[in-house]
Order: C-alpha cells, then sequence, then structure tokens
C-alpha cells in the first residue's frame, strides 16, 4: 500500500470510506491520506513516551500500586 | 545569605556591619544565646506514644511531657506528609502552600492521557531537552535541561529567622527538594528530604542481583530482578547496573530509544567461605553474608569519544551515583541486593542542599549518606527482595547514619533554630502495623508474634534519641518533639473509581475491562463527570480546566459535587457488617474559598479507621470490586480522616494545648526566637507566659 512491499490490509467499504474523506479534503490519494492520518497518531503515541517517564517517576511510592 | 557562618562573622567583623534594621533584626555576629531544637518522627501516633508512656517504655518523653507538656497536634487535610511538612513550613494550609496531596494531576497534556500525575511537591523534568552542538549521534552540552523545581508555594519558617540574623538549620524536611533557599544576616543550612530522587529521576528503584532472576530480568513496582550467575561453580560475574538515559546522545539521531548508561562492577565470591567480594572503579570491599556495605561510588559513563580530555576540562562525561549493597546469601547461590543509586551527596547531580556545598561539606566531614527522599526499602520488602528482618536491619542502618548526623549537628550548633527530621518511624509503620493489629486480614500468626512489638522498639529507640538530646540542652534551650500525624490500620480499601463508575459519574469506552484500565486510558471522557486520582482526592471534569471537560463551572459542579458526596457518606460495606468507609468529605472551594482550582481537588475524602484508597485507584485505575481486604505488608495507613490521626507534640517547655495544630509551629518557632510572624501565616504562636 505504501511502498513496493509493504501493504496493510483494510475492509473494503472501510477503504471506500476514507476514499471519499481523502477526496474532500483535498488530498491528492487515499493512499496520502491514510499516510497522514497514521503519521499524526504515531507521533501522538511517541510524544506519550515522555507520560511514561512521568508514571516511572511515581513508581515505587509505597501507597499506589 | 552568607554562606558560611564563620566566613559571615570574619566580615561583619571586619566592617563592624550593621546590615540590617527594624527592632526584629540582630547583628550576625550576635549570639541568639540559646538552641531551638525541633525533632519530627515521621508517622509517630500520639495514643500509641501515650501507652508506652504509661508503661514506662518512653521515660525520656514522660520526662519532656512533665517539663513542659504534651499533646496530640491537628494535623493537615489529607493527613499526607507532603501536606503536612508544607503545612510545618510555611504555617499556612493549601490554600497558600498548594500541596493537596502525594500526587497531583496535569489537568491538559498532550499525548493520549486526559490527566497526568506527577509528584506533588516537586517536578524533575526530564533532561532530554539539553541544549547542545550535536556530533554525529552525540551531543555537547551547552545549557543542561531545565532544574528541578519545588512546587511548593509561600512561606518558609527560616525565611523570616535568616533576615532576623538567626542561624538556622533545616535537615531533610519533607516537601523541600530542591531546599529552599533564603536572604538575609543570618545563616542557612538546609538538605532536601522526602521527595529527592534517585539517580533515574524516580522515587528510588533496588536490584537484586540473582541466578534464579530471570534471564532478561523482571521490572517490579519499585525495583527489579536482575539475573546475575554466581552459581555452582562460578565465582565470578560482572555485573551492569542500568543508569538513566544517556543525556549526551541526541535522540534525533538514534534509531529507536537513547541508550541507557551501565555502571560496571565485579563481584566474586569465596569458593568455600561466605564472603563476597565487590570491586567497583577502585573500590573493593570484601562482605560477609549478612552484611551491609558502606556507601560504594558507582559511575555511569556516557562512552563519548576523548572523555579523558573534556573530563580534564571538567566537562561533564559520566554520571556519578553510589549504592549500598547486601549480601543475601552466597552459597549454594549467591543473592546480591543493591539499593536504590542515590545521589552522592559528594558530587551531586541535583541541588540537594542549601548551599550548593553543603552536602559534600556533610559527605567530606560526616561520611557519605542516603540522599534518596524515602531511604527505608519498603518496595524491597512488599517485593520479596529482602525479608522482614533485613528490611528491618537496612532501615535501622538508615536511621543510625541520620541520627549519627545529627549528633555532629548538635555538638556544632551551639545557637540558633535546628530541626531535624526522621522518617523511619513513618515507615516501620506502614509496614509492620498489621503485627500488632489481631483484626487485620493480612495478619499471620507466627509472622505477628515475632514483630508485635517491632513499632514500640523503635519507639523506645526514639525515646533515647530524645534522652540523649535533651542531656546536650541547656537550661535556656528549648526542646519541640513531633510528628505530622498519627497512624492507624489499613485492613480495607476502597476503589474509588470503581464507585464512581457504577454510580454512572465515570464511564469507560466501549469493551474496555474496568480491570485493565490504568491511568484512564479507556475512559469516555465526553460522558464521565468525575475521577479519583491521587489518595484522598476527587476531581471534576470541569469545563475549561481539565482536557475533555464537560461540567460546566458553578451550580451544575456544585450540584454535582453535593450528590457525589451523599453517596459517599451513605456507602456502607456490607462484609464488614455495613461500616461506614468515609466519614468526611470535603467541599474544597466551599471549605476554602479561594482556593486555586487548577491544581486543588474538588472533594477531599476522609476515610474511617482500617480504611484507605484502593491500591488501583490513585493513578487512574480500577479493581474488579468497590472494597477489598488488603493483604499487603503495607498494612498501617494516615491517609483517613485527619481528626482520626493527630500528631505528635512534646515541648520542654509549657505551649498551648488548647488544639495545637501544625501550622502553629511555624509561628512558635518565629516566636520563641523573638522574630515577629508575618502576617501572611495562617497558624498562631504556641508560646503561653509560662513558655
Amino acid at each position: 500500500m505504501f511502498s513496493s512491499n509493504t501493504k496493510v490490509k483494510v475492509d473494503k467499504s472501510l477503504y471506500a470510506r476514507l476514499g471519499q474523506i481523502a477526496s474532500a479534503g483535498g488530498y491528492s490519494s487515499t493512499e496520502e491520506f491514510v499516510t497522514h492520518i497514521l503519521e499524526r497518531e504515531v507521533t501522538r503515541f511517541e510524544e506519550a513516551e515522555d507520560d511514561e517517564e512521568v508514571k516511572k517517576q511515581l513508581r515505587g511510592l509505597g501507597y499506589i500500586e | 545569605m552568607q554562606r558560611r557562618g564563620f566566613l559571615n562573622r570574619l566580615l561583619l567583623g571586619a566592617t563592624g556591619g550593621w546590615l540590617g534594621c527594624g527592632a526584629e533584626r540582630r547583628r550576625a555576629d550576635q549570639r541568639f544565646g540559646r538552641r531551638i531544637v525541633a525533632l519530627a518522627f515521621d508517622g509517630m501516633d500520639p495514643q500509641v506514644l501515650a501507652d508506652l508512656m504509661r508503661r514506662g517504655r518512653a521515660p525520656n518523653f514522660s520526662e519532656l511531657a512533665s517539663r513542659g507538656m504534651f499533646s496530640s497536634m491537628g494535623t493537615s487535610h489529607p493527613p499526607q506528609t507532603p501536606v503536612a511538612f508544607s503545612n510545618i513550613i510555611s504555617g499556612c494550609d493549601g490554600r497558600v502552600h498548594h500541596i493537596f496531596d502525594f500526587i497531583h494531576r496535569a489537568p491538559a497534556p498532550d499525548g493520549p492521557l486526559a490527566v497526568r500525575p506527577y509528584f506533588s511537591t516537586s517536578r524533575t523534568d526530564i533532561s532530554s531537552q539539553v541544549r547542545g552542538l550535536s556530533l554525529g549521534k552525540w551531543r555537547l552540552p551547552l545549557s543542561s535541561g531545565e532544574a528541578p523545581r519545588l512546587l511548593r508555594r509561600g512561606p518558609a519558617y527560616w525565611q523570616p529567622l535568616v533576615r532576623a540574623g538567626h542561624r538556622t538549620g533545616v535537615y531533610f524536611l519533607p516537601s523541600n527538594y530542591p531546599p529552599q533557599s533564603a536572604a538575609g544576616p543570618g545563616e542557612l543550612e538546609t538538605t532536601s528530604g522526602m521527595g529527592t530522587p534517585d539517580v533515574l529521576g524516580g522515587l528510588g528503584q533496588f536490584t537484586l542481583l540473582s541466578p534464579d532472576a530471570p534471564f532478561r530480568g523482571r521490572e517490579v513496582t519499585g525495583g527489579k530482578f536482575v539475573y546475575a550467575n554466581l552459581w555452582g561453580d562460578n565465582h565470578r560475574v560482572e555485573v551492569e547496573l542500568e543508569g538513566p538515559q544517556n543525556f549526551l546522545i541526541d535522540p534525533q539521531r538514534v534509531e529507536g530509544d537513547v541508550p541507557r548508561m551501565k555502571a560496571r562492577f565485579t563481584l566474586v565470591r569465596d569458593p568455600r567461605r561466605e564472603l563476597v567480594k565487590l570491586q567497583a572503579g577502585d573500590q573493593q570491599v570484601l562482605l560477609k553474608q549478612g552484611e551491609w556495605s558502606r556507601w560504594i561510588s558507582l559511575e555511569f559513563p556516557t562512552g563519548i569519544p576523548g572523555s579523558a580530555a573534556l573530563d580534564a576540562l571538567q566537562a561533564t562525561v559520566s554520571l556519578p551515583g553510589m549504592a549500598r549493597f547486601f549480601v543475601k546469601s552466597v552459597h549454594p547461590k549467591c543473592e546480591i541486593y543493591v539499593s536504590p543509586i542515590n545521589i552522592d551527596p559528594l558530587r551531586p547531580v541535583n541541588t540537594i542542599s542549601w548551599p550548593e556545598e553543603l552536602s559534600r561539606d556533610l559527605g567530606r566531614n560526616q561520611g557519605r549518606y542516603a540522599t534518596l527522599g524515602i531511604p527505608e526499602d519498603y518496595n524491597a520488602l512488599q517485593q520479596g527482595a529482602l525479608t522482614e528482618d533485613e528490611f528491618l536491619a537496612q532501615s535501622y542502618l538508615a536511621h543510625e547514619e541520620r541520627v549519627d548526623q545529627y549528633r555532629q549537628s548538635l555538638r556544632h550548633f551551639d545557637d540558633g533554630c535546628l530541626f531535624y527530621y526522621f522518617g523511619t518511624t513513618d515507615l516501620v509503620s506502614h509496614m509492620f502495623w498489621r503485627d500488632r493489629d489481631p483484626d487485620h486480614p493480612g495478619r499471620r500468626p507466627a509472622e505477628s508474634e515475632k514483630y508485635a512489638s517491632v513499632i514500640d522498639d523503635l519507639y523506645a529507640h526514639m525515646d533515647e534519641l530524645v534522652g540523649e538530646t535533651m542531656q546536650q540542652l541547656r537550661d535556656e534551650d528549648t526542646l519541640i518533639v513531633m510528628s505530622d500525624h498519627g497512624f492507624t490500620s489499613f485492613q480495607r480499601s476502597v476503589n474509588l473509581n470503581r464507585l464512581l463508575m457504577e454510580w454512572g459519574y465515570l464511564v469507560l469506552q466501549r469493551n474496555v475491562r474496568p480491570e485493565s484500565l490504568n491511568y484512564f486510558l479507556g475512559v469516555d471522557w465526553s460522558r464521565t463527570r468525575a475521577y479519583a486520582m491521587g489518595l484522598n482526592s476527587i476531581y471534576v471534569n470541569l469545563r475549561g480546566r481539565e482536557k475533555h471537560g464537560n461540567v460546566a463551572p458553578g451550580s451544575a459542579q456544585f450540584e454535582l459535587l453535593d450528590a457525589i458526596t451523599t453517596k459517599l457518606l451513605d456507602l456502607r460495606d456490607e462484609a464488614r457488617g455495613n461500616a461506614q468507609p468515609i466519614v468526611s468529605v470535603i467541599n474544597v472551594q466551599r471549605e476554602w474559598p479561594g482556593v486555586d482550582i487548577r491544581v486543588a481537588p474538588d472533594l477531599l475524602i476522609g476515610y474511617a479507621h482500617n480504611y484507605r484508597i484502593g491500591w488501583d485507584a490513585p493513578l487512574g485505575g480500577m479493581a474488579e470490586e468497590p472494597f477489598a481486604d488488603n493483604l499487603k505488608r503495607w498494612s498501617g495507613d494516615h491517609c483517613v480522616a485527619p481528626e482520626l490521626v493527630p500528631g505528635t507534640l512534646v515541648a520542654s517547655r509549657p505551649l498551648e494545648t488548647n488544639s495545637p495544630r501544625l501550622i502553629d509551629i511555624a509561628p512558635t518557632l518565629l516566636a520563641m526566637c523573638g522574630v515577629p510572624v508575618p502576617d501572611t501565616m495562617m497558624g498562631r504562636p504556641l508560646v503561653t507566659s509560662q513558655s
């Protein structure tokens, strides 16, 4: 889907809905739109690594599990 | 503030300087002429102490009380040590100092979390934001990351004292990391206490080296089990202890996580005798089975090329720390406990004292000392890395180390106000309460017989320290002994988030199992109106404050809080004969008008004796049932209604005994030193005409 050797399977109806939104949103293709939203979500979780550090700082406080 | 008393006096003597003006100011070279010594024993319960006094096991406390006074003391709401010591230090409550719980939350963080918990009294930002020059995967730091910040607001009693020219020592008080300084002609020496992190930036992580640990290690709450094979004919092992992430590696220029720095040392065991040799750098110690090492310096190198040259230029190329080692067993299998890696007071990576060089002076003159905010390693006991006896030995070791420091401080502190904190009473009470409570569900009869008097014995040990102090004091001196709160049994846990869900105030997304909830990930915030976080706190999902707030401030918010309050007070524990688990609920904005609602919780929950919040709830989790028996070793607690766990106040002079409170301590110390109490303090001096 995104390169010659990487494919992700999605439901056909979902793919159709993605295509409609991609078109309405001015994306050049469904692939571009999907790449955009996946990157956005991945970034969110990468940013969340800071949250992991915050959690680690509290671990070991005897009052909590 | 002058950094050294001697230097201060020398300079003032040379210039004949009168640094201040106003009646309360004294020349810094003038002596106050007496000592006010305040000792705090965390969690010392007035009822337990009174019982020991009656039984003759606390003769020095009895003598002290007969000279002056003995009373219970109103604690903070909630009765948690960071809140309580913020009250003591500032003479104010949460409206001013902004500490309401061990755990606060940031309401609108980035990322998937809706609320982000953090340790309430200080903020240690991750140093990944170090700015610097990048050279390949390395970066040369041009400025360090943001320094840790003390989040306690408002005054500290030592500021007016220093302004008035007094010599002031403040040692290891909680809620004082990084330590708060003071300006004026007096002298201040202060070391940070509870809240001071280990070198990993957390609250302390032990390591147990064992051939039984999984090959890849096992992380547990507060520690780690690490595979180290000294078994059979294997008598030597090289160990790598993981430290923080390498602060000189640019995270943008490496794939995956930034690697962690590692301290290396070698363990060699004697093939026949119960002996282990530890070699770390140029240090070498021989330890017998059951023996604790001194503090061993550990080095976490960054591995940056040209370290030697950079080191010669005094650039930071490695991170120093220190740990104590304990040989649990040598044959047939060798198990070694390594304490959390403390900040080395001789080479502190963060500010742990004021003046900053004080920690180095103390380390040089009195030896290295535990700098971790809570040195007693209760996690190691909870997780089975230390046995009860080993934990007690470690706790006494930590306590005696501090007592040695105190003795030396007291010897040299011949004038002014000295305040010293001891925390072992609190941690040992947490861990051994079930052995003195015949109704505790976690009690094991054989164990309890052995440990039933552990807490009494520890109090008796503190009594000896009080006696020793009394002998050191002159007639004109004053001794005040206090605790921040008392103690009670923790038999049953109450899972507030479970209850809020069952009552419809907290809603989960479809297909999310309540038991899997963690950090509230999986909560449907669009339909959630309230949540519990921390040990005594409930927050409304308030519009304008919370990330996904949906409750309008004002009448809707207060109606919601009233409804939750009614349900909490009507709650009954059927399994315990319909006992009432929650006896008070404080609406914080009603109780404290003007409180900063960005920080403060909306409700503070007062649990009954024997109850406390469940283990999962404080960080946004949910248990299977609203109530559960507490079967853990952590079996005593104080996070209940404040009137149930008052603190202790004993003094060598008569003090006001009509409802003394923690917020009265700061004004009392000031009054005893002849310093006017600032209007900003909410407490009153307890000094009477007989004082």
